[in-house]
């Protein structure tokens, strides 16, 4: 279905224009990721009042340039000052630092930045391939899929993320809550606007996201000022690919399974990168010949958490373009990028724009490819980069909120939407509240609203119409397996606790 | 800041029931059972349930005052950058369209850049570089309505 339409999304990519997009964008891409406390969410985040400037094509490949170039240039700061630049380095922080200590710096960066590309090489072959045929199924579905689909989306954001349960039960909440704000769609009710007119349209989405993940960072970098210890220097960067083969062939299994891994846990709604190589390095370690050296140095855990963190990536959008519902807190951006383009994800946009949907696959293969010669010259200038202090820019980061939230709707009430959510941020973090599930929330909570007030309408007020078809109830089975299995598990472990107490 | 989780359990509680007695005080759909008060009353019920639950395993753990402020917040010039960077900013967005974007965010770069103990002229200079930067770019090349505010007519 894709290859029809190859000829047309090439001419759409292979420009100038594209070129210059993805290039500055690759730059800004490693310069986030590599200075420590930027994520690749909040790059994206920054990024989106630009994109709206832009065609569909160029302003995907705006974003999907920039989060692969951060989740790789992450890995940088991660090996030359034990600090990870984003999330999705944090599991394998230890193991990269060791390699430098051991003078192998060219070595770890070198596995790092090929083991990256071909994960994400592999995830966007999936996501060409699954997303079309996921395409075709899914034009059946009804309300009572799509709103199950949903909840299992924010069911794996609860569950799979660091944090606790509850409280992650609470942030999906909150977000849910604010997306709940303005005129109800179905029956033009204004709710929890309190009386403001700016309000009625609900939360605009752009700034919410811009407060949420930059506002926190501002505040910690001007109050807290937990500065990074001084960066150890790189060789001669060309020294990367020595052995570098023979690494990588020894674990082709290894690659191979990590990507897979990583894949799926891009496609499951609400996780991300940063889990991916977290279970992706843990299955490592536990097939391993050598467990001992994880966190010490190990290049076969690098092979396997940097394919996993970069294949995800990609493996976020297969939910995202299919049925509208984001694989990560990076797609939640993309989808509210390509509603403002008319794109609206879903079955239907594989009909009716392949052309642009074929373009976009061709960009993520680029987008991946480009990591090994741009990773190469940033790895050659990080350390310059890695001197430029966090302080320096937060004023500077400021500045870009300010305008990306004015800019959305030429609105001063973005700007203070985004200082709000950004505060109420600062505050959930600091008391162990994640952030992601919000976000999630704020996406989807009119999916989830919509859809389920729709199929009560259907079903006449009654529940047992969620359980009628087939694909619906398989979902909702696996949505009360996910909830159930946690409980089952905490009861059993405290009545072992309490029996071996009164034993 | 941290706050202790039986205050963030009680506050909750606090949250969710409002939420409740707004969401029920919307006019129900005619001839439905369900309106626009439905989805809202379920939120209200989860915030007042989890803010049990938070609560009660709050009050399990001790050793933690009711509130814990991070030390950088005692430093009065680290206060302040935070304060401008939130309270600071709200307030420039209410006179955004009169003060304009250049005049507005040179002022806030700058005292930023001086409460961060940057504060010789180069940074006074670079704080007027890049927002003038940044407003050319947005308005020249990207057609964002930036205003111009105090300098209309001269950008």
């Amino acid at each position: 279905m894709i290859f029809q339409h190859l000829g047309a999304a090439f001419e759409l990519v292979l420009t100038w224009n594209m070129f210059l997009i993805m290039f500055s964008c690759a730059l800004f891409g490693l310069f986030v990721g590599s200075v420590p406390g930027l994520s690749a969410t909040m790059a994206t985040a920054m990024l989106v009042p630009l994109t709206f400037f832009m065609d569909p094509v160029p302003a995907i490949a705006a974003i999907v340039t920039t989060a692969a170039m951060a989740i790789f240039a992450s890995d940088i700061p991660a090996a030359l000052i034990r600090i990870p630049g984003t999330a999705a380095s944090a599991a394998y922080v230890s193991d990269l630092n060791a390699l430098t200590r051991a003078g192998k710096v060219g070595r770890a960066l070198g596995i790092s930045v090929t083991a990256s590309a071909i994960g994400g090489i592999f995830g966007s072959l999936v996501l060409i391939f699954a997303a079309p045929e996921l395409a075709l199924v899914s034009l059946n579905f009804t309300s009572f899929e799509y709103f199950w689909l949903a909840l299992l989306g924010l069911t794996a954001a609860v569950m799979l993320g660091s944090a606790s349960i509850l409280k992650s039960l609470i942030a999906l909440c909150i977000g849910l809550m604010i997306a709940s704000v303005g005129m109800d769609t179905t029956s033009g009710l204004p709710r929890f606007t309190f009386g403001l007119t700016s309000l009625l349209d609900g939360v605009a989405f752009v700034p919410a996201l811009i407060g949420m993940f930059a506002i926190p960072e501002l505040i910690r970098t001007f109050v807290h000022r937990d500065l990074p210890p001084p960066a150890a220097p790189i060789g001669n960067p060309f020294s990367l690919f020595r052995g570098l083969g023979g690494v990588l062939w020894r674990h082709k299994t290894n690659l191979a399974r990590s990507s897979t891994i990583g894949t799926i846990i891009g496609i499951l709604p609400g996780a991300g990168s940063d889990i991916a190589s977290w279970i992706s390095y843990a299955v490592s370690k536990k097939f391993s010949k050598k467990p001992e050296v994880y966190g010490d140095g190990s290049e076969e855990g690098l092979v396997d958490a940097c394919a996993a963190n970069n294949s995800a990536l990609s493996g976020a959008y297969v939910p995202a373009m299919v049925f509208g519902i984001p694989g990560d807190s990076i797609t939640a951006i993309v989808i509210g990028v390509l509603y403002i383009k008319g794109l609206n994800p879903g079955p239907m946009v594989f009909l009716t724009s392949a052309d642009t949907i074929a373009a976009i696959f061709l960009v993520f293969l680029l987008a991946n490819i480009l990591i090994v010669p741009l990773g190469l010259l940033a790895i050659g200038f990080a350390a310059q980069v890695l001197r430029v202090p966090k302080l320096v820019l937060a004023p500077m980061i400021l500045g870009f909120c300010i305008v990306g939230s004015y800019s959305i709707d030429a609105s001063a009430s973005g700007v203070v939407i985004m200082v709000v959510l950004g505060v109420l941020a600062y505050l959930m973090e600091e008391n162990g509240f994640p952030v992601a599930p919000t976000i999630l929330g704020i996406v989807m909570g009119l999916l989830v609203e919509r859809n389920l007030v729709t199929s009560l309408i259907k079903s006449d007020g009654s529940p047992l119409g969620f359980f009628e078809r087939p694909i619906a109830a398989g979902l909702a089975l696996t949505v009360a397996i996910i909830w159930i299995v946690p409980v089952v598990l905490w009861i059993s472990r405290r009545k072992k606790r309490s029996g071996e107490t009164f034993v | 800041m941290k706050v202790h989780d039986s205050v963030i359990g009680a506050l909750l509680f606090a949250f969710g029931l409002w939420v409740l007695a707004t969401a029920w005080s919307y006019p129900e759909m005619p001839g439905q059972s369900i309106g626009p008060g439905t989805f809202p009353s379920v939120l209200g019920a989860l915030f007042m349930a989890g803010g049990v639950l938070l609560a009660i395993t709050g009050l399990r753990e001790r050793g933690m005052g009711l509130v814990m402020i991070d030390p950088g917040w005692r430093f009065p010039a680290r206060f302040a950058a935070a304060i401008l960077a939130t309270a600071g900013v709200v307030a420039f967005a209410m006179v955004f369209e009169t003060v304009g974007f250049p005049i507005g965010g040179f002022v806030l770069l700058t005292a930023l850049f001086i409460l961060s103990g940057y504060r010789s002229p180069t940074w006074i200079a670079a704080s007027a570089v890049f927002v003038l930067a940044v407003h050319l770019t947005m308005t020249r090349l990207l057609y964002v309505p930036l205003p111009a505010g105090l300098l209309k007519g001269i950008l």
